[in-house]
């Protein structure tokens, strides 16, 4: 007796075979546990490595032929961590470290033994923003630049002219790196170069010249994380103006300039790299897994994260923008620039930066 | 190829059906409903005014996690990702903070408290309770704010038009206020006819984040009168005797106080009879504009004065304190539902109930709407929050700068307050009265049966306390109720204490209705005692009555209490044993 097949029922079967086979396979990669991997973030990287954890974990990378990945997301800034209060171990600890700056992972105490996979996912520069009519009477119309001497020079005054005090806004030093940032290129400015050291950080005439700027920042400890925001939802009463990360200005952009109210980007001539490295801990217990689960982590966000990194207002490693990326056009008739300015990068060794953090306090 | 292709997207449909199967089945038994398996609960103690939106809030996160998605993410939830369960409720910022320092300094107290997160109105508490229990409770900067809400003094339009056209100025400010008061006339030389005494009222700074908001503002503005010129407040400016007694020139302007802001949103929406101008959040004044109090829409506007001299934002932070009693764990949860309640869609909830979305995504909308007395643009100049120990003094001056109070005990010792105890229970309430309020206010003792008669005159505690506990203690029951010959006697003391500027009150313990027989004597009526009360309304400080009804209140009697109360604009309690507490609570909240 001959079966035979019509065409219809042919093609269902051998559907239903395909199906079947992916979703048996599917289900026997899924049905083992995978390999959970804990990445911690500095709060300025969150919602960007959020995204993208998501989009990873979705992707259900699978390593060593078999081997599922996930990643989990801590978040902490990295003053916690290279301060000593991360409570890490050797048998208590992440797999891999996304800190703020390169410079965190130089100040890390050795105890914690952190090994560079990749040296920068993206970056982020500091900018200086304001409101408009603060900002004018900061470069006295356009015609100074709008960086520390003249911010300086108008907190010494301490009010404006049309009354109220001088309040300006930056990421608070005891626990972010971009506050430390902010204040190491005050340091720099004040001495004209880049070269900063702790003796500079503590001398009379530094420091003479760095207090009516601590009374002008005090306001900005109760701003959050993000004084961007606050400026945003609260206007002026929050701060006048404020040096933060890029990041942080272009996610706010629409609020901040809303109702055509007018806003000034401005970059200072003294950088801190905000360049969000990635290290894996790395010791003799970490498996081969681990290892090449941070690895392809690492790449993702090197990879398919940047576009996602874009969308957080966050740049490439290099700085300069090779696709479109709308949070920046649009903010580019406010004065952010897409390609990065000739800025000098400052960075500071451990005892400096333990000076700068106290500068506020 | 039909008959295939819905085979095929039957087929899919199953497949896709079997992959999202999972999440839990809670069944609510409250309004948080039961935590979901393996979930990690978390606890939150929030200021009052959030009340509204947290009912709505925390379930929906709840039920999210119930249904096996993550809230913030709006995914599945992840292999090993646990569910996160919150229950929360309300708690005076004061007192909570203070709960939370005993937690920590003597863990074994009654009266410590634990909670996850901690939302005051403002961060002004954290700060006090680091600098009170010594340690880094709370990282302000790690605190994120979730509502914003500006310190606004609430003034009725009209007052304020009044202020605008006599002062040819736009910008109003605390040194204006004070202009009205000492003007020869009062309201009276801006224009305003009837009344020309100004007043004010507010919450009080132990409890209350707004009262504390305003007494830190009543110091900058005193003391910028008194010559200062810097930015912060600092201890040797605020222990300065003239800086010290402009904050008291303030406080005479108090009609009287009251312990929490929710009681003050309703005296103030009685209309401007009542009180000029009272310090609110701003959601507060949005709320009485909307009728939102017991009293419906006010009879006009209120509107918001952001002061001149400037004010405060509260901000709403959550707090997670660095204690020993939040685990790792449940601080990543309680940071999940931080980030929750600063989305848009919980943010234009939020904004609702008249808070400012603290994420300026969302934009600004209703309420904020000049018929409900705000601007959009909100305050412009805001004041530097003093060093905590600075906040600590100003708190401390709290019993050196209000407003006294002269406080009339008029206790009921007719024959009916034998029955159930009911004397007793009013004296042990009078006892505990004595034992809590300010030594510097001055108190008395009356009783009335057949007759009403002064046992121990007014005078301050500390010198007629001892007094006043042996009356007390002495007291008989007997004889007919002459409650309202009693009030009217006691209204006409009272009126005759002009020497100082108090606030006067009548406390009346009493249980019954008028029982008074003119074969003994001439009877006022209820009519002649609300009359009393009222005529002395316009004086600088009218004459408040509280009274507490003890026994079974029946029809009758409650509207006796209802007219006496609503004749200088108090409310009555019942009185008994179990809420002698909430009693002192309520009488002490006037002074």
């Amino acid at each position: 007796m001959r079966f035979e097949l019509d065409r219809t029922t042919f093609v269902l079967v051998i559907f239903v075979i395909v199906i079947a086979a992916i979703f048996g396979i599917n289900q026997f990669v899924n049905s083992q546990p995978p390999l959970e991997i804990t990445v911690v973030v500095d709060p300025l990287a969150e919602d960007w490595i959020t995204e993208a954890v998501q989009e990873y974990n979705s992707n259900n990378v699978i390593i060593a032929n078999s081997v599922r990945v996930q990643v989990n997301v801590q978040i902490a800034d990295d003053l916690e961590i290279w301060r000593g209060n991360s409570g890490w171990n050797s048998q208590n600890h992440p797999d891999a470290w996304i800190p703020s700056s390169s410079q965190s992972l130089d100040y890390a105490p050795s105890s914690l033994p952190f090994e560079t996979v990749n040296e920068s996912l993206v970056y982020t520069p500091l900018v200086w923003g304001g409101f408009q009519n603060r900002v004018d009477v900061i470069t006295e119309n356009g015609t100074r630049p709008f960086d520390w001497e003249a911010v300086q020079a108008v907190a010494d005054n301490s009010s404006w002219a049309d009354g109220g005090f001088v309040n300006m806004a930056i990421n608070w030093a005891t626990s972010s790196m971009a506050g430390v940032g902010a204040l190491t290129t005050a340091t720099a400015s004040y001495g004209q170069d880049a070269n900063v050291t702790r003796s500079i950080v503590t001398d009379a005439s530094f420091t003479a010249w760095f207090a009516p700027i601590r009374e002008s920042v005090l306001n900005s400890e109760r701003l959050g994380g993000n004084p961007a925001q606050s400026m945003a939802s609260r206007g002026a009463s929050a701060a006048d103006f404020a040096l933060l990360p890029e990041s942080q200005w272009l996610t706010e952009l629409d609020s901040l300039t809303a109702n055509n109210r007018a806003f000034a980007f401005s970059y200072p001539a003294y950088q801190y790299p905000l360049d969000f490295p990635i290290a894996l801990w790395s010791d003799a217990q970490v498996t081969n897994n681990q290892r090449t689960a941070v690895q392809s982590f690492a790449s993702f966000l090197a990879n398919e994260g940047q576009g996602i990194a874009l969308e957080h207002g966050l740049r490439p490693s290099n700085g300069t923008l090779t696709e479109n990326a709308s949070l920046f056009t649009q903010a580019e008739p406010f004065g952010i620039l897409l390609e990065m300015p000739a800025s000098q990068m400052v960075s500071v060794d451990r005892g400096t930066a333990d000076a700068i953090i106290l500068l506020p306090e | 190829m039909r008959k295939l292709f819905i085979i095929l997207t039957s087929l899919l449909f199953a497949l896709t059906a079997c992959n999202a199967m999972g999440g839990g089945d809670g069944t609510e038994t409250d309004n948080f409903g039961e935590p979901p398996a393996n979930a990690i609960t978390i606890h939150i103690i929030y200021a009052p005014e959030s009340d509204d939106y947290m009912q709505q809030i925390i379930p929906a996160f709840n039920e999210a996690y119930r249904n096996g998605t993550n809230p913030v993410t709006g995914q599945s939830l992840a292999n090993g990702e646990r569910p996160i369960f919150v229950t929360g409720e309300t708690g005076s910022s004061g007192v909570i903070m203070q709960g939370i320092v005993r937690a920590v300094t003597n863990p074994t107290s009654p009266n410590a408290v634990t909670p996850t997160i901690f939302q005051p109105s403002v961060s002004h508490w954290l700060a006090l309770a680091n600098f009170q229990s010594g340690r880094d409770l709370f990282d302000l900067n790690d605190s994120p704010a979730t509502a914003n809400a500006p310190v606004v003094i609430s003034i009725w339009e009209s007052r304020l038009e009044a202020i605008r056209n006599t002062t040819g100025r736009q910008e109003v400010g605390w040194a204006d206020l004070l202009d009205v008061l000492n003007s020869p006339n009062g309201w009276g030389d801006y224009g305003i006819e009837g009344r020309q005494t100004v007043y004010y009222g507010h919450t009080d700074p132990f409890v209350s984040s707004t009262a504390l908001s305003t007494l830190i503002a009543e110091f900058y503005a005193s003391a910028r009168e008194d010559g200062f010129t810097g930015r912060r407040l600092t201890l040797d400016v605020v222990q300065d005797a003239d800086v010290v007694q402009g904050v008291r020139n303030i406080e005479e302007l108090i009609r009287h106080y009251s312990r929490r802001t929710t009681e003050f949103r309703n005296y103030i929406a009685q209309g401007p009879d009542y009180l000029d101008f009272v310090a609110l959040e701003e959601n507060d004044l949005i709320a009485i504009n909307r009728g939102l109090t017991d009293f419906g829409t006010p009879p006009e506007r209120l509107v918001a004065l952001y002061p001149s001299e400037g004010t405060f934002w509260h901000e709403h932070p959550f707090g997670i304190p660095n204690a020993p009693w939040v685990s790792d764990e449940q601080r990543q949860a309680a940071r999940v539902f931080a980030d929750y309640v600063v989305m848009p869609e919980q943010q234009q909830i939020i904004m609702e109930y008249g808070f400012r979305p603290v994420n300026p995504s969302v934009e600004l909308g209703f309420p904020f709407e000049e018929q409900y007395g705000v601007t959009r643009q909100g305050p412009t100049t805001v004041l530097d929050v003093p060093e905590p120990a600075v906040i600590d003094a100003i708190q401390d001056s709290w019993s050196f700068v209000k407003k006294q109070a002269d406080i009339m005990l008029v206790i009921d010792t007719s024959g009916s307050m034998e029955e159930d105890g009911k004397l007793d229970q009013a004296i042990e309430a009078a006892l505990a009265f004595i034992d809590s309020t300010e030594p510097t206010n001055r108190v008395g003792l009356a009783t009335f049966d057949d007759v009403f008669r002064v046992l121990v005159d007014l005078d301050v505690l500390e010198s007629n306390r001892s007094e006043l506990i042996e009356e007390l203690e002495d007291l008989d029951a007997g004889g007919r109720t002459t409650l309202y010959n009693s009030i009217v006697e006691t209204v006409d003391i009272m009126q005759d204490l002009t020497d100082q500027n108090r606030i006067r009150a009548v406390v009346l313990l009493s249980d019954g209705e008028d029982t008074c027989d003119t074969d003994f004597g001439s009877c006022e009526s209820l009519g002649d005692a609300v009359q009393e009360i009222e005529s002395t309304v316009s004086d600088r400080n009218p004459v408040i009555v509280v009274p507490v009804g003890y026994g079974n209140i029946t029809s009758e009697l409650e509207r006796v209490l209802d007219d006496i109360a609503g004749a200088s604009n108090t409310i009555w309690v019942p009185g008994n044993p179990d809420n002698i507490q909430e009693l002192l609570e309520l009488i002490s909240s006037f002074f």
